[in-house]
């Protein structure tokens, strides 16, 4: 097992999980706001994004795939639950944003064929995958095709969520009053320029030898972290009172 | 419009004083890489001017006339016009001194002892400037003069700035003094700019009451303003950390 895909893993799922759980779990303005409140989808997609990473760590997958009735469908499933915390992310940040445009293209019927076609073709592409023994992330079989196409639809899906919500993050990271929300905003842009990044150098990717390949790999983790970390300020401007504190009133010269 | 490279260095020899940036960086607190690269680029900031004249004691209108594009400021009078030094009043000091009119028993000016007028610059400090010179198009003027668009003044305004060319342009359209515009902008200090030390509680103690009354209704309509865009920026910063945090 190559340390390179174990440790990446376990260091985003406590980012994810720590953040998640301080989401849902904070007196008073959490458990209520997170899961009941506007934010509801956030917290869904953390928790669906924090059960995808769970599932990749060996000593889970490995006894959840011996129940599996085809190998490897835990990585599968992995998939699916973070296609889902995409889903959500992407209608939510539409809304958010203000750009129907980017909410029809995410969760609208656009994306709904798009989410469709790729939870197929992830299926199709693991049953053409001759893949006897457990292995997270497929990794121990990337050079089949069957395995590459199954990587780049996750990366094309993210890539297809992302693409419409740069421009109104970017916006957001130059307009928003607070500062502290330009910063998130900037983060959440950037991290989806990443994953787009990745998506369309896939092809150079797959020229890749050895340990490089884990390089790639991290290139997604970081624009995971850089959104995750956007929504936890957001999350601490809100549970700080940022607007109260900062927008005070515009009579006050001290 | 920051001078020319030649012009800096033959205004430097004739003060008798050295060119290198090392020398003027040590004269006046300035970066050297930052000297050294105005001058590699040919364009030196009037700040910089202003720094050698400043460290060296030399009137900087008399400094700063010196080049081409300022040989106008002492065209016209250096000091600052009524309306230019009313411009320059808080509109919380002016309603102050409305109120102070208003009763002697219920706001008697001694309430005031001791505390200074709010300083300038203030925000929208700039523009009340610009409003109290424009002779109507000043904008317009401003934007023909400098080349720069109207979009970009006014976000200039909105940030209460206002680059030396531009202030040089609008001095020039509101026939005022150009030192003021320096001032204004705090290129210069008020002191070189030829205010008087109480110019600004002098004036408010001169203004006549309609003059006084019209610059509260035109600050009022600023703040209005002010207001408006304060509270939809606090309902925008609202809607983000409820709908993301």
């Amino acid at each position: 097992m190559n340390p390179l895909s174990v440790v990446p893993v376990s260091l985003m799922l406590i980012l994810l999980g720590s953040l998640t759980f301080k989401r849902i779990n904070t007196p008073v303005t959490g458990y209520e706001h997170a899961l009941r409140g506007k934010a509801s989808s956030i917290a869904l997609s953390g928790i669906f994004l924090t059960l995808a990473y769970v599932l990749l760590l060996p000593p889970v997958y490995i006894p959840v795939d011996s129940v599996m009735p085809v190998t490897n469908t835990t990585d599968l499933i992995s998939k699916y639950f973070a296609l889902i915390a995409v889903a959500f992310l992407g209608g939510h940040l539409s809304v958010a944003y203000a750009s129907p445009f980017a909410r029809r293209w995410t969760v609208g019927a656009p994306g709904a064929v798009m989410l469709g076609v790729v939870a197929t073709g992830l299926l199709g592409t693991l049953l053409a995958t001759n893949a006897p023994r457990p292995s997270p992330q497929l990794l121990d079989y990337a050079a089949q095709p069957s395995v590459r196409l199954n990587t780049w639809l996750v990366l094309a899906y993210v890539a297809y969520i992302v693409f419409p919500l740069i421009g109104p993050a970017y916006r957001d990271a130059r307009k928003n009053p607070l500062r502290v929300g330009r910063l998130a905003s900037g983060l959440i842009a950037g991290g989806f320029a990443l994953s787009l990044a990745r998506a369309f150098t896939y092809p150079i990717e797959l020229g890749a030898t050895g340990d490089v390949t884990y390089l790639f790999m991290i290139v997604s983790y970081i624009s995971t972290a850089f959104v995750v970390i956007g929504l936890a300020l957001f999350a601490y401007a809100r549970r700080s009172r940022k607007t109260e504190t900062e927008l005070g009133s515009a009579l006050s010269i001290d | 419009m920051p001078v020319s490279a030649d012009e800096f260095r033959e205004w430097l020899e004739g003060g008798s004083l050295s060119a290198s940036p090392t020398a003027l960086s040590a004269l006046t607190g300035i970066n050297r890489g930052t000297l050294n690269n105005q001058i590699r680029r040919g364009n030196v900031a009037e700040s910089t001017v202003i720094s050698v004249a400043r460290a060296t004691g030399m009137n900087v209108i008399d400094a700063l006339s010196s080049f081409s594009p300022y040989q106008v400021i002492k065209s016209r009078p250096i000091e600052p016009s009524r309306a230019e030094i009313l411009s320059q009043v808080h509109h919380a000091d002016l309603m102050a001194e409305l109120q102070f009119r208003t009763s002697k028993k219920h706001y008697p000016r001694e309430l005031r002892k001791g505390i200074a007028l709010i300083d300038f610059p203030h925000e929208g400090s700039v523009r009340a400037w610009i409003d109290a010179i424009d002779p109507g198009d000043i904008r317009h003027q401003m934007s023909q003069e400098t080349g720069m668009a109207l979009t970009y003044i006014a976000t200039q305004l909105t940030e209460n700035k206002l680059n030396p060319p531009l202030a040089l342009a609008a001095s020039r359209a509101g026939g005022g003094s150009f030192a003021t515009g320096m001032v204004v902008t705090e290129l210069i200090s008020p002191a070189e700019g030829g205010w008087q030390v109480r110019s600004r509680e002098d004036e408010l103690l001169e203004v006549s009451d309609d003059v006084l009354v019209d610059t509260i209704s035109a600050r009022i309509h600023l703040l209005q303003r002010r207001v408006k865009q304060r509270r939809e920026a606090h309902e925008y910063a609202r809607k983000m950390t409820e709908l993301l945090g």
